[in-house]
Order: structure tokens, then C-alpha cells, then sequence
């Protein structure tokens, strides 16, 4: 038997040209020490320029632990889409298949549902769910998957993760260059956590736009997305929408709160 | 049984509502007794003989314990085949009492003697263990089942148990055993006694096709399978030497280091004779096998063919900690059961082939949590969402369709099965309403958009009584979005509502 896949390379992003920009960028943000043969962190932009800009690295690094919580059970889906829509973006990116460890019970909001996961840019044949019942097992179907580096990207829902268990999961991220998302609900303690960057995202009611705001249809999903903690960077808050015509995020325009700025000013950093 | 070694015993079991003896030990055939003798005349002639009713369940497990520790000498082990029951009646007291199984062990030799430096010291081992483990046994090899059947248990082996019949020399072994030795109904035997045929060499040079039409053609099958005119096999398919590597250990081991250092060294083994055939393994059995007889086995299996020691090394991680060596383990075996063709070029999984890093990763995922939990996505041609959109073991073969049509919104996240709720009507003109609100999980929510209706026919041919079905895309007051359906029956009762996904 035999899986069938796409080719796997490294994504364009790693192209000699990117790495080069990323330098650049790199440089320009005043890093020190970045020469000629330093590797560039491979990035992921998210496509909205008032969030790329605000991350440290331009986008999110790649090679790194990201934690999505969820603040409120009724935010589930919100979160799960706000991670397909990384993942989605991650799949565009690189070869590969992305790795779902699912954690039954924890989200008592379904399972995924393969119809809807294409609708998010997911497709089929690019996607290996897993179904875990404990919190040590999916740590361990983690780690085992970024070590062995074969994955696009790797999902896991977690109930609980100590400082180690987080650590464990950055290293074997960062060794490998592959991208590690977790899931996790935010209404027990969120506790410490050595993730790259650290978010809540929250379900916000939608704007219909033209003929379903005539028909009082439900516009394109809309989240407010807060980085809460951002290693090297300041924390902040968005708020974004999953545009089902383009298949890509965007900034939600007009909102409350003003776009890009950051919420809590003055922890820039 | 060392205790009633030196005294004479029998098992006893009831036939007929009359007591026969079952078995006997050496002492008591020294004495005059023998199977199926009834208990009144074995007690008429030796009035002191030990007798314990023969149990024939236990025989039959002890059997293929040993059965399983005969795996130290060849991965094909059998207990008496059931080919050779069959048609046998229970009111055939000899064959009955042969026991279960027929009380012996069919090992298929092939390409597993040199391991043990030739054939007859493979036997000698053999019988050498068996009885140190406290077991009178006779053992015989012959180039045919049929012939070492008879060898074993007809032949005039000596004080050491075994005899080997080289080939070529089937004939000439058998020509000499009795006519049960074929394997024949005690019928059938009588009545070749009653012509004077006693010996198989008596029938050789008879005419076959007269042999048939009086004895049966059963006669000419048993004798040809004996002398090898048919083939006959121990199991399915022994086409060729199998990939099997075994490892004795001078000194008992029980260390958690050394059964893993015992399993690379196998390993390597089995590699390099995989290595030989340009294969790879897809299944193995590592087998441990314990000073009092009793064995340990760990299984693996591969998606793809693999003849990489470390990464097959890998897949038996974490699995041999729980190992119990007991008193010690004497001898490992490992055994591919299950090979494809590889390659020769494509040795190791090492590199940066990523396609190859993630294969070995699910196998390794698979390995240790079943390959029920490693799912892939899997898309069914049907109206049903519910069967629409479901998951697979991503060992199985995948068959998706088509994507479904991508104009019709879906969940991200479907309940199954879906959850029904109360709902609240709105008032409105149409037909097909959403509801104004609706409580969920104990928690009521405001229907602010809606979208909708999608009409779903139910599957009829599939399930019976199945209700049409109105989808709707709602968002309610916090902005958490649902998908809804009303269910309409043929019975007069209202319409039922349930959640069926979440919409991210």
C-alpha cells in the first residue's frame, strides 16, 4: 500500500531568494548577527500586513510551537477555524501532509468534518487525523511527528501541557523547521507555556455584506484574535474574517477596536 | 510427571458409558495394558494402576503451548491438522482416542534445520528439550508429512526418540510399517489385516486402481501423500526458505538492554537475508522464549516495506519494557510473515526524503495506537452528510470521491449523531423557517442570520422511516454559527430540530 502524497519539497519560502529577504528583514529590524550564511527562520505570513508587521519575525516562524486557546466552549469553532486557517495557509506553503492529534472528549463539539475542512482550504489527501484520548499521548504523537520531520505541520489538542511538555514540543519544532499548533481550551488555567506565540480567539458576530445582508444571511466568519503573549514581540489584538470567496484571511474592516494597533500599548518589544 | 514416571498409570475417559483406559505410560504397557482397553479388564490385570480421568481440553492447550515454543525451530508449526480429523466419527474408538489433535506436532523444517547444524541435531534438540521439559516424545523427519507421521509414530526409532528418513529413502522406511501408519481408519486397516496386507511395502506393488475400488480412494491419497506423489503442505504456502532469524543465548538473559540489543542483532539478521531477495518486511512476529517453556511475543507491522534495522528497531520501542523474562530467556526468534518487494537501492529511511520520514512516522503512530486511530479524511458519494464525511484508517485503501459540490456550506466540526433541540418558531410566511431561538446543551440561543433551507432527501433504500431534511446555516447573537435541521416525517408528529455541526 502505498500513501499517496504530493512531491515533498521545502516550500518556495525557503528558496534562496526568500531566505534572503528574511535576512534582510531581519537586519533591518535591528537584529544582531545575522551575516551572510546565518539561516533565516522560515516564516509563514499570514497575509494581513498590520499583523505580519506586528510579529517579530514577520509572519509566524515556522520552526515553532503556536498555542490557539480557546477562551469559552462556545468559541470551539472559532478556534478551530481560525487553525484550519493557518493550516490551510501552512499546506499552500509546503509539501506534505498536516497532522490533526485529536484529543476525544476534550472538545465535546464534534469531530471534524471532511466536506467542511475542504471549504477551508484542506484538502482530503492532505490531512491525517488522529484520535487520542490523553493528554501524554498527544504530546508524545507530537513530538514524535516533529522529530521525525516528515509532516507538513502538526496539530495537537491538549487539555493541559506544562512548561516542559511546551518546551519539548518549541525544541523539536525548532530542530526540525516544522510547525507545531496546539489547541487548548483557555476555561481551565492557561497556565505557562514556552509556545512562540500565544492567542485567543473569540467568535464575533459577522457582517453580511450585499445581497446576504438583503437576505439576512450569515456573512463570512468573523473572530477577534488576541495575541496574548508573543516571544520577542508585543502582544495585541485583530479582529479577522475567513473570506469564503478567496479562501484566505483578512482584516475585518471597519472594527471596534482600530486594526494592528496594540491593545495593551507600551509592552512593545 | 516425574512422580508417576517409575509407576504404572493411565488416563481414563468414559465411551459408551463404559470406562476405557485413554492413554498409558511405558510402565503400564510393560504390564500388559494398552489404549482403549476398558478400566474393568486394566484393573483385572493390574490391580494397582493409577488412573486420573484424561482431560482432554487441557491436552489440547498444553498442546499448543508447546506448539507455540516449537516456533524456536521453524516459523511453521501446526498442531495435527484438521484435514486429518475430518470425517472421522466419534464411534471410531482407535481414531478417538488418538486424542486431540491427534496428540502430535507438524513443524515444517524447510530451510530452518541449518540453524541448528543439520537435521538430525535439530531432532536431537528437539526431542533433548521436550523431555527436559518433562515430555515423553518421538519425533521423525521425512521429505513427506505423510511419512514422517508414520516414521514418528510407527517407526523403529531408537533409544534417542527421533529418526530422520534422508531423501530418497521414503520407500524404503515405510515398506516395513504397519498399514496404520498411512493414516487409515482402523476400518479400513482391518480390512487389509483380513487379506493379509500388514505392511505398506505390501501394497506397493499391488495394482492401484483394484486398491481404490475395494479400499477406497482415501487408501491411494494417504499412500501417495506418504511416498510424496502429491504434495502436501504443513501450511498454505512454504514456497520458499522464510525470512526467519533466531538468536540462543548461552546464559539466560532478562535485562530490558539485552532483549533490545538481542532484537538488533536479529534485526540485522533479517536485513541482510531480506536484503538477499530485494524485499522488505511488512509484518513481524519477535518471539521470546522463556527456561520454563512459556513464550512472549511482540508484533509489528509496516505500511510500506521496510528493511531498515533502526527503523524496524523503532516500531518495537516502548513495546519491550513490559517484557516478564521469568527465569530467563533462552532463545529469540524474529520471523517476517509479511514481505513486499524493495528495492535494492532504497535500503534506509534515512535522508530527506520527507514522503519516507512520514511513512515511517504513521507506521509508528499506527504501531502504537492502533491503526483504528490514524485516520485520514474520507469523502463517500452521498447526500447523507453524515456519510458524506467521514474517516478511515489510513492503512485502508483509499476511495474518495469527488468533492461534494463546494456551493453548499458546511461545518467544520459535525456532532454525531446529531443533537436534537427545542426550538422556539419564528413567525413568518414561509413554509421552511429557521427558528427565532433555540436551546442547545442548556444554553438558549437567538437565530440573528440564517441561511437556508437545503433541502436532503433521505437515503430510502438505506435506512427505513428516514425523515426529509431542511438544512440551515444560522449565526446566532454572539456570532457562534450552527448547522440546523428540521426533520419531517411521514408520522403525524411535528417536524424535530437538531444541531448537526458548527461552523467555524
Amino acid at each position: 500500500m502505498t500513501y499517496d502524497y504530493m512531491t515533498y519539497d521545502r516550500a518556495t519560502s525557503r528558496s534562496g531568494m526568500a531566505d534572503l529577504r528574511a535576512r534582510i528583514a531581519r537586519i533591518e529590524r535591528g537584529e544582531q548577527g545575522i551575516t551572510a550564511d546565518a539561516p533565516a527562520l522560515p516564516v509563514l505570513r499570514l497575509g494581513i500586513a498590520a499583523l505580519d508587521t506586528h510579529l517579530p519575525e514577520g509572519g509566524l516562524a515556522e520552526g515553532a510551537l503556536h498555542e490557539v486557546t480557546i477562551p469559552a466552549p462556545a468559541d470551539t469553532a472559532a478556534a478551530t477555524g481560525f487553525c484550519l486557517a493557518l493550516l490551510s495557509k501552512l499546506l499552500r506553503a509546503r509539501k506534505g501532509i498536516a497532522l490533526w492529534c485529536r484529543h476525544g472528549g476534550m472538545l465535546d463539539a464534534g469531530e471534524l468534518y471532511p466536506p467542511g475542512l475542504i471549504q477551508r482550504g484542506i484538502p482530503p489527501d492532505r490531512l491525517v487525523v488522529l484520535n487520542l484520548n490523553r493528554d501524554d499521548d498527544v504530546l508524545w504523537a507530537m513530538e514524535e511527528a516533529l522529530r521525525s520531520g516528515g509532516p507538513a505541520a502538526v496539530l495537537g489538542e491538549v487539555a493541559r501541557a506544562d512548561l516542559t511538555a511546551t518546551r519539548r514540543l518549541q525544541l523539536a519544532a525548532n530542530e526540525t523547521d516544522l510547525p507545531a499548533l496546539m489547541l487548548r481550551p483557555g476555561w481551565r488555567e492557561a497556565g505557562n507555556s514556552a509556545a512562540a506565540t500565544r492567542w485567543h480567539i473569540t467568535t464575533e458576530q459577522s457582517r453580511p455584506r450585499g445581497l446576504a445582508k438583503e437576505l439576512n444571511e450569515p456573512g463570512d466568519p468573523r473572530w477577534r484574535a488576541e495575541l496574548f503573549r508573543c516571544r520577542g514581540g508585543a502582544p495585541g489584538a485583530w479582529r479577522m474574517e475567513w473570506r469564503n470567496e478567496t479562501g484566505d484571511l483578512a482584516l475585518a474592516a471597519p472594527a471596534g477596536d482600530r486594526p494592528g494597533k496594540p491593545r495593551d500599548a507600551g509592552i512593545a518589544g | 510427571m516425574p512422580a508417576l514416571r517409575d509407576r504404572a498409570f493411565a488416563l481414563v475417559i468414559e465411551r459408551r458409558s463404559r470406562a476405557v483406559l485413554f492413554a498409558t505410560n511405558a510402565a503400564a504397557e510393560r504390564a500388559g495394558l494398552s489404549p482403549g482397553m476398558p478400566l474393568a479388564d486394566a484393573r483385572a490385570i493390574l490391580p494397582g494402576v493409577t488412573i486420573e480421568p484424561a482431560r482432554m481440553n487441557a491436552d489440547a492447550m498444553m498442546l499448543e503451548k508447546i506448539r507455540a515454543w516449537c516456533g524456536r525451530y521453524s516459523p511453521w508449526t501446526a498442531t495435527g491438522d484438521a484435514s486429518d480429523e475430518k470425517g472421522q466419527e466419534e464411534d471410531e474408538p482407535q481414531q478417538a482416542l488418538e486424542g486431540p489433535g491427534g496428540g502430535g506436532l507438524w513443524l515444517d523444517a524447510t530451510g530452518c534445520a541449518h540453524l541448528f547444524g543439520g537435521e538430525e541435531a535439530m531432532l536431537a534438540d528437539l526431542i533433548g528439550r521436550v523431555n527436559r521439559l518433562g515430555f515423553a516424545a518421538r519425533a521423525a523427519m521425512a521429505e513427506t508429512k505423510g511419512a514422517a507421521w508414520a516414521l514418528a509414530r510407527y517407526g523403529g526409532t531408537d533409544e534417542t526418540g527421533w529418526t530422520v528418513a534422508p531423501p530418497g529413502t521414503v520407500h524404503a522406511a515405510l515398506s516395513p510399517l504397519p498399514t496404520a501408519a498411512l493414516r487409515l481408519s482402523p476400518a479400513t486397516v482391518a480390512q487389509l489385516h483380513a487379506v493379509g496386507l500388514r505392511a505398506i511395502g505390501d501394497l506397493l506393488p499391488l495394482p492401484r486402481a483394484s486398491l481404490a475400488t475395494r479400499y477406497g480412494a482415501a487408501l491411494i491419497e494417504r499412500l501417495d501423500a506418504a511416498l510424496g506423489n502429491i504434495f502436501e503442505p504443513v501450511s498454505p504456502t512454504a514456497p520458499e526458505q522464510p525470512l526467519f532469524v533466531r538468536l540462543s543465548f548461552a546464559e539466560p538473559i532478562g535485562n530490558p538492554d539485552d532483549i533490545a540489543a538481542a532484537l538488533d542483532r536479529l534485526l540485522t539478521l533479517l536485513c541482510r537475508k531480506m536484503a538477499e531477495r530485494a524485499v522488505g518486511a511488512r509484518g513481524l512476529i519477535f518471539t521470546l522464549y522463556r527456561t520454563d517453556g512459556t513464550t512472549e511475543h511482540r508484533t509489528a507491522g509496516t505500511a510500506r516495506p521496510v528493511r531498515d534495522p533502526a527503523a524496524l528497531a523503532r516500531l518495537f520501542a516502548d513495546r519491550l519494557d513490559d517484557i516478564d523474562p521469568g527465569f530467563g530467556i533462552e532463545d529469540a526468534t524474529l520471523f517476517a510473515h509479511r514481505t513486499d518487494t524493495l528495492g535494492a537501492a532504497q535500503t534506509g529511511l534515512a535522508g530527506p526524503d520527507a514522503a519516507r520520514d512520514f511513512d515511517a512516522l504513521i507506521d509508528r503512530l499506527v504501531n502504537r495506537f492502533g491503526a483504528e486511530n490514524v485516520l485520514r479524511p474520507r469523502l463517500t458519494e452521498s447526500h447523507l452528510p453524515e456519510r458524506a464525511g467521514t474517516f478511515a484508517p489510513v492503512t485502508a485503501k483509499p476511495d474518495n470521491a469527488d468533492a461534494p459540490d463546494p456551493a453548499a456550506p458546511r461545518p467544520v466540526r459535525l456532532l454525531r449523531p446529531p443533537e436534537e433541540i427545542e426550538t422556539i418558531a419564528a413567525i413568518s410566511g414561509l413554509a421552511i423557517a429557521p427558528p427565532a431561538m433555540f436551546r442547545w446543551r442548556r444554553v438558549l440561543h437567538r437565530v440573528v442570520f440564517s441561511e437556508g433551507p437545503e433541502r436532503i432527501a433521505p437515503e430510502w433504500w438505506r435506512q427505513k422511516n428516514a425523515g426529509t431534511r431542511d438544512y440551515f446555516q444560522i449565526e446566532d447573537s454572539a456570532g457562534q454559527r450552527f448547522w440546523l435541521f428540521r426533520e419531517t416525517t411521514d408520522q403525524p408528529t411535528a417536524p424535530c430540530w437538531y444541531v448537526h455541526g458548527l461552523f467555524a
